[in-house]
């Protein structure tokens, strides 16, 4: 897009003025209030500025370009060229409104909004870049450089500057924004776990955060003190509906049972009067049954007690001879148990005397002789044993027949005859004898005395044999025997005479036989048992007539008491009857029951029924006091209501949440953003900003040093790279216009457009100006450049198409 | 002999609105003077039996001097008699110093409370009529208290048989969890009954009457909240001697609660809610919810607009959800390309964060200004 003209008729104190543009440098020269800024702000808002505005737009936009010398509208017409073709754009602001936009064919858009959508296409950049960056009068660019200069102790490196400038074209700090929406986060998140969507450390509102806390939590507090206040409500209702119930289920109960007690007074009274009249009437009933006994009783009783009287004496005698026949046959049978006792006593007697009998008649041979005879033949044995535990052994053989006593140990001598060649092999113990005729051979063995045992052995032979004798037998077996024989007599005659004594027991023979005779013969009675049996049954007889007796002496005992004579029950009898007749009478009069009843079961039903009243009424009592409690803490509202409440704080909640996750959104987004800003983004304009400085410095500074992909700062000409901060001030204004002119060359890029400027040259030392002006100049070849001066040196440098005001 | 009845419910006397606390007194106020209203309506329409079927009270336990001024307002009433239903929100707690305590000791001869599940002969009161009712003794009750009607011989004496009762509706009452009472057309029809009198649900039944419906719910006379946007309302019942039903719907509440949701994407939206409650609305409570994207200098005016409203109306809840018309456009004319406040805008217009975009926006601008 290439202005080519602008008419002022009227914008503020210019009026019927228009300027012509060239496609290259354009510099408007004029003094201070000539109406350079008008020029400025007309190109600008026909170029931006929409016709409708609001109030507030209008006084910022437009106000100011009123004109000077009255009237209310502002107009504005501009010829411009993109890609060769003409346009006419037409404005008008104020009392009338006007939006034109006259394209290359001749048609005609005159919406507002039309021409604004129009122009966005038409324009070389968009709008708010055409604002900030290509029409930089008084611009926030400006601001942003010099806000470096505000700050002489920070140290700056070109990065930090490219990255500002770009970032913060449009004034707004990027920290202020973060602090802004930081403080905004905090001002919402307070206290509330965004991960558990909750209060920090779970503190709900029974435990809640007093400090610090933010608009999410204390509209979570308020929305949870509803949901609580809500469920006590509905606690309260359900509590007071169960009371309420209770009540009407006992009061109901109280009613009925109310109705019974008053309804059934009487009938009660009634019932318990009948039950004493008919127990009165009971008595008197039983007292004529009685009166009418005791009269038929009198004369059988009295006649009972003669007859009765007239039995018992001779009952009593025939008992007196039956107790003396029992007597008589009681010693019978003893007499015949000691009979039969002395008999047993005679037979044992003669038994025991046998057996002592043939006791004497047996060899004494006891124990102990037994023994003294086992001792005697084991000595004989082992002295014979003794002598045989040696060993001889003697061959001889003959060497002619001979004949020879041999004697081994304390056998026998026998004679053995030999025979020619015959060999005799003689074995022995501890002595070996051969006795011939001729000769005498005697061995023994080396071992002991042979001569003294066989002493000993002959001698204990000898005590034995005498010891044998003594006791009438030859062996030790004969010994045995005897001893057995001897000990079972003994036995036998000790178990006769045990059984005998046993028989007579503590009585002696001489004792028993004394009584056998004093008892004398044998004497005729009847059994025992039969007697007595007689007379116990006569004694019952007796026994029963006295009880007889007793009872009809006590009943008529009885009767006299009660009725003194038989005589005056007749009249009690008669008084009786008169009283019966009355009580029946007063039970008639009485209220009835209801059918199926007793008396007694009514008064209990009725007494039941008045104890449970009674506990009802203090249940009721009970549980009204709890609803007095429970009502004194009823609250304000009710649950329907509070839940209306609850709904609210709810979408209160849910509101200020969503609006706090839209903060936390921009808050991480702006984090995020700034993390990963791709410093790659400046290289293009790095060598554009290096090659303008190069050409305004006269090649003082020729390269920008990079490290990584951030610009550090300017490489001098000797070598050494300077940061942004120890730049000169001119070096720095040439800087500032070096970025002005690339920030507009990146943004431009290959389109044709326009830069609008005020004087670039005024802070630039002015050996610097002529340089700044050629590269001006090199730049306008491309693009067109607007600028605004109130130096005429300054115009006469940039020269190109000169506009005076 | 043909019968007139006012039948009305759910006055909700000595409700306390505390959500509304700017104007809370004369919302409760309002429901004794729409009481006094009914009254003056069934005078003049000569009814002879006027029916309150549940929670003429808010709660169990009311201040006497409501009690005392409610009484003042109903014996007002010329017709033969006043029947109440106890409802579920001023249901029979059986204590003599509750509400119904106190009323039926300042009531006059023709006001009959219904206490009891037992028929009511209102021959007494000159009036050919057996009531039957279902009084509430709970706030709550998973089970409706009309079983026993069925079981009644109705006495053919008697030309009238008109049941009351308070609760919810099967397929009419929002009651999801059954604890009001609940009831069924065809539970209510089986009773044998020519008129059934109901409360409990805020809104009328049947919306259109026809000539066979014999149950009917009044609504309450005067709206309650934002959940009841009617006019408020009763019903004037005629029964003929063929028993023929002729109900009237009548409005009768004083405020009137409206919920609005309004879509504002220009300023000529926002002119015509201005038009639109510019009168006639100065006992509404409005409910405005306002949604869309407005450029900004209308955006900017919505303060103006909710300080119109605010005058125009009784109370008014102003719910706005409009956003910041911030549109790429917008941003490319109001910042850099390449500056940070274009590259995060640019980045939440294009992710469709709206309410983001324009808090964002609102700050930048606010900083650039």
């Amino acid at each position: 897009m290439i202005i080519k003209t602008i008419k002022l008729d009227p914008c503020g104190g210019i009026s019927g003025k228009e300027i012509p543009f060239t496609s290259g440098i354009n510099v408007i020269l004029g003094s201070n209030e000539a109406g350079k800024s008008t020029v400025f702000n007309a190109v600008q808002k026909a170029l931006l500025v929409p016709t409708k505005l609001g109030k507030k737009d209008f006084e910022k936009e437009i106000k100011r370009l009123l004109p000077i010398g009255g009237g209310d509208t502002v107009a504005v017409e501009m010829h411009f060229e993109k890609d060769g073709k003409s346009y006419t754009l037409r404005k008008k602001w104020g009392g009338t409104k006007l939006a034109e936009l006259i394209l290359p064919d001749g048609s005609i858009i005159t919406d507002d909004d039309a021409v604004a959508e129009k122009m966005n296409l038409l324009l070389p950049a968009k709008t708010g870049t055409v604002k900030t960056v290509l029409m930089t009068y008084q611009s926030g660019l400006e601001n942003t450089l010099s806000d470096f200069n505000k700050e002489p102790y920070a140290v700056h490196e070109l990065g930090d500057i490219l990255r500002k400038t770009i970032l913060e074209t449009d004034g707004i700090s990027v920290d202020a924004f973060k602090d802004k929406i930081n403080r905004q986060y905090d001002d919402y998140f307070g206290r509330w776990d965004r991960i558990k969507k909750g209060p920090e450390g779970d503190r709900g509102i029974n435990n809640p955060w007093i400090k610090g806390s933010g608009y999410i939590l204390s509209a979570f507090y308020e929305k949870e003190k509803l949901r609580v206040y809500h469920q006590n409500t509905l606690i309260y209702e359900e509590d007071l509906d169960t009371l309420n119930r209770e009540l009407s289920v006992i009061s109901q109960r109280v009613a009925e049972k109310d109705i019974f007690i008053k309804a059934n007074k009487k009938v009660v009274e009634d019932a318990r009067e009948r039950r004493v009249l008919t127990a009165e009437l009971a008595n008197i009933q039983n007292q004529v049954k009685d009166l009418k006994k005791a009269n038929e009783d009198w004369p059988v009783f009295k006649n009972q007690i003669d007859t009765i009287n007239k039995e018992i004496p001779g009952l009593k005698e025939k008992e007196a001879v039956l107790q003396s026949e029992a007597a008589a046959a009681k010693d019978e049978q003893s007499n015949k148990i000691l009979r039969e006792k002395f008999k047993k006593a005679n037979e044992k007697k003669e038994v025991l005397s046998i057996a002592e009998k043939e006791l004497q008649q047996t060899k004494e041979l006891t124990n102990a002789n037994l023994e003294s005879i086992r001792k005697s033949f084991s000595k004989v044995e082992n002295l014979k044993t003794s002598l045989a535990a040696g060993r001889l052994v003697a061959r001889l053989k003959a060497k002619k027949d001979f004949s020879v006593l041999i004697q081994k140990d304390l056998e026998p001598e026998y004679q053995k005859e030999i025979k020619i060649e015959d060999v005799l092999q003689l074995t022995a113990g501890g002595a070996l004898k051969l006795d011939h005729a001729d000769w005498s051979l005697e061995l023994t063995t080396g071992e002991g005395d042979f001569e003294a045992i066989k002493k000993r052995c002959a001698d204990a032979k000898d005590g034995l044999e005498e010891l044998l004798k003594e006791h009438g037998v030859a062996t030790l077996e004969e010994a045995v025997a005897a001893n057995d024989k001897y000990g079972q007599r003994l036995k036998e005659a000790e178990k006769a005479k045990e059984v005998y004594l046993s028989e007579l027991g503590n009585e002696t023979y001489a004792a028993l036989e004394q009584k056998i005779k004093e008892i004398g013969d044998v004497k005729e009675t009847r059994q025992y048992e039969m007697v007595y049996a007689e007379l116990i049954d006569l004694r019952k007889l007796i026994e029963s007539k006295n009880t007889e007796l007793e009872r009809y002496q006590n009943a008529i005992a009885e009767y006299t008491a009660k009725y003194e004579s038989h005589d005056q029950i007749f009249m009690k009898l008669a008084g009786i009857i008169g009283e019966e007749a009355k009580i029946k009478e007063k039970l008639n009069a009485l209220a009835p029951l209801p059918e199926g009843v007793t008396d007694y079961e009514f008064i209990k039903e009725y007494e039941k029924k008045q104890e449970e009243l009674s506990a009802d009424k203090n249940n009721l009592s009970e549980i009204e006091k709890k609803r007095i409690e429970l009502t004194a803490r009823m609250p304000d509202e009710s649950s329907e209501e509070i839940e209306k409440m609850l709904k609210d704080a709810q979408e209160h909640f849910d509101a200020i949440l969503r609006r706090g996750e839209a903060i936390a959104r921009i808050k991480d987004l702006t984090e995020e953003m700034l993390k990963t800003m791709d410093t790659g983004t400046y290289k293009g304009l790095e060598d554009d900003v290096a090659n303008y400085v190069a050409a305004i410095t006269n090649n003082k500074y020729t390269k920008i040093k990079m490290e990584g992909s951030l610009p550090q700062g300017f490489i001098r000409s000797d070598g050494k790279t300077i940061v942004y901060d120890l730049l000169s001030h001119g070096t720095k204004d040439a800087l500032c216009l070096a970025l002005r002119l690339s920030m507009a060359g990146h943004f431009l890029k290959e389109a044709k457009g326009f830069l609008a400027m005020d004087d670039p040259l005024v802070n630039i030392d002015p050996l610097r100006q002529k340089k700044a002006a050629e590269v001006l100049r090199e730049f306008a070849k491309e693009k067109q450049v607007i600028i605004f001066t109130c130096h005429p040196n300054h115009a006469q440098l940039l020269g190109g198409n000169q506009i005076m005001l | 002999m043909p019968l007139k009845i006012l039948h009305t419910s759910d006055v909700h006397l000595g409700m306390k609105f505390a959500s509304y606390p700017d104007v809370q007194l004369k919302l409760s106020e309002a429901r004794y003077e729409t009481l006094g209203k009914l009254v003056k309506l069934a005078n003049s329409e000569r009814c002879e039996l006027f029916v309150i079927a549940g929670d003429l009270f808010h709660l169990t336990s009311v201040a006497k001097g409501q009690i005392h001024k409610a009484t003042e307002i109903l014996k007002e009433f010329n017709g033969k008699l006043i029947v109440i239903l106890p409802g579920n929100h001023d249901f029979l707690t059986g204590d003599r110093a509750d509400t119904w305590g106190i009323l039926k000791d300042k009531a006059g001869d023709n006001l009959l409370l219904l206490e009891k599940k037992e028929v009511y002969d209102l021959r007494r009161y000159d009036l050919d009529v057996h009531m039957y009712p279902a009084p509430c003794d709970s706030k709550h009750s998973e089970i409706n208290y009309i079983g026993w009607i069925k079981d009644v011989q109705k006495d053919n004496n008697v030309k009238y048989h008109i049941g009351i009762a308070h609760g919810s509706l099967e397929g009419f009452s929002p009651d999801f969890d059954k604890k009001y009472y609940p009831m069924s057309v065809q539970e209510l029809r089986e009773c044998g009954i020519d008129l059934w009198l109901m409360g409990h649900t805020h809104i009328h039944y049947p919306e259109k009457p026809g000539e066979r419906d014999i149950i009917f719910y009044p609504s309450t006379p005067e709206p309650d909240g934002f959940d009841c946007v009617h006019e408020g309302g009763t019903w004037i019942i005629d029964i003929d001697d063929d028993k023929k039903i002729r109900p009237q719907l009548r409005t009768t509440g004083n405020y009137r609660f409206l919920h609005d949701e309004v879509t504002v994407n220009e300023a000529s939206d926002l002119e015509r809610l201005k038009t639109k409650y510019a009168s006639g609305y100065s006992k509404t409570l409005l409910k405005l919810k306002l949604r869309g994207r407005l450029p900004k200098e209308e955006y900017n005016s919505l303060s103006d607009l909710k300080k119109y409203l605010e005058s125009q109306l009784f109370y008014l809840q102003f719910d706005n959800e409009i956003a910041e018309k911030v549109t790429l456009d917008d941003i490319n004319r109001t910042f850099t390309e390449g500056s940070f406040p274009h590259m995060l805008l640019t980045k939440l217009a294009e992710n469709n964060e709206i309410e983001a975009l324009q808090i964002a926006h609102d700050l930048l601008v606010e900083q650039k200004q």
